[in-house]
């Protein structure tokens, strides 16, 4: 004989749980938190650094790759605090990963942090870790359909950033396409057009920031 | 983990390949899979579990296909070979402002009702663990 045991417990329950600590640790020490995704070279780290030279250690980043700490040198380099995950294989971040971090980072003297998550369009984006709005970052050189063809990142992100928008005339990139796609999958998104060679784009991007961070 | 400051690196604490094996799992469903088994171990008690039933909504991000094949996997690391897997898919809900609620697999879809995109999704999310079959005492 069998008996059945009725559970109903939602797999992310765990990593919610955690999130949900690192969250409090968060509110009490007033950082507001970005998780940042986006594919593998859309430009994360770049705007990152951009970020680093006008706020240096008022912001934070942890930053995940599957090796090497090539990206919190570049963050730390700019100005701003870096801690590295190296996560070994695994395809995200997880809210235990992100609260093991935490103890190296100064979060008193931090405003904002950013979760610079691994380069992938599609596991990071169901993975809660505590923060306040996910970002995504696209660059035109990605091609203007990545919205419509990784929906579960761009449904839930508060904001988008389109990167690399110098380089406009050398690729096919339809810009009123990708934030028409945008807009369907999640009708609040901001869209923040950006390039970090030029600049362009960046003074917008800084004052939504700002607006985070006076919540 | 290293922590950086001002371009010097300083390492945290290292990892052992066991810890990223255990805790940096590789492939996205195999540490879903892990988290199942651990919450299916810990409410059977000792008693061996002969059936798993999930339900994965269409907007989970889980990929049954995968998240099977590792479940079967671990299950017979832990000496429960045979374990019957039952995924139920579940379609994901969407409810508009123009107050039409409809079903739909995939994100792109547009309100049958007023051809509008501002719509919550209010079902279809989550993959969760349902129920398991025990043996009896």
């Amino acid at each position: 004989m069998s008996e059945t045991i009725r559970l109903g417990v939602p797999l992310s329950a765990k990593n919610d749980e955690i999130a949900q600590t690192n969250r409090t640790i968060f509110r009490e020490a007033g950082c507001t938190v970005i998780n940042m995704i986006s594919s593998p070279g859309s430009g994360k780290t770049s705007v990152l650094e951009h970020m680093g030279k006008k706020w240096g250690k008022k912001l934070g980043v942890i930053t995940g790759d599957i090796q090497t700490t090539l990206d919190a040198q570049r963050i730390a380099a700019a100005g701003a605090q870096a801690v590295q995950i190296e996560t070994g294989g695994a395809c995200h971040l997880t809210a235990s990963m992100i609260s093991k971090a935490l103890p190296s980072l100064d979060l008193a003297g931090c405003e904002m942090l950013v979760i610079e998550n691994v380069g992938n369009l599609v596991c990071p984006s169901t993975y809660y870790l505590g923060e306040d709005c996910k970002v995504a970052v696209l660059s035109v050189a990605e091609g203007d359909e990545k919205p419509a063809k990784y929906p579960a990142l761009f449904v839930r992100a508060h904001a988008v950033i389109i990167n690399k928008v110098d380089l406009l005339p050398y690729v096919r990139f339809d810009m009123q396409r990708a934030m028409d796609d945008c807009r369907k999958l999640n009708a609040r998104v901001k869209i923040f057009p950006l390039s970090c060679t030029t600049g362009q784009g960046m003074d917008a991007w800084f004052a939504y920031c700002d607006e985070l961070r006076g919540r | 983990m290293q922590v950086f400051e001002n371009g010097k690196s300083r390492p945290v604490f290292a990892t052992s390949a066991l810890l990223r094996a255990t805790y940096f799992s590789p492939m996205h469903e195999y540490s879903v899979a892990s988290a199942i088994m651990n919450t299916a171990l810990s409410a059977a008690g000792k008693r061996p579990v002969r059936t798993l039933t999930l339900r994965n909504g269409a907007l989970s991000g889980v990929f049954a296909e995968s998240l099977s094949m590792y479940l079967e996997m671990i299950s017979e690391e832990r000496g429960m070979s045979g374990m019957r897997i039952e995924i139920v898919p579940e379609k994901a809900r969407f409810k508009c402002v123009c107050g039409k609620e409809y079903e739909s697999d995939t994100f792109l879809s547009a309100c049958p009702s007023c051809n509008g995109y501002e719509r919550e999704i209010i079902a279809g999310k989550e993959c969760r663990l349902e129920s398991i079959e025990v043996d009896d005492e």
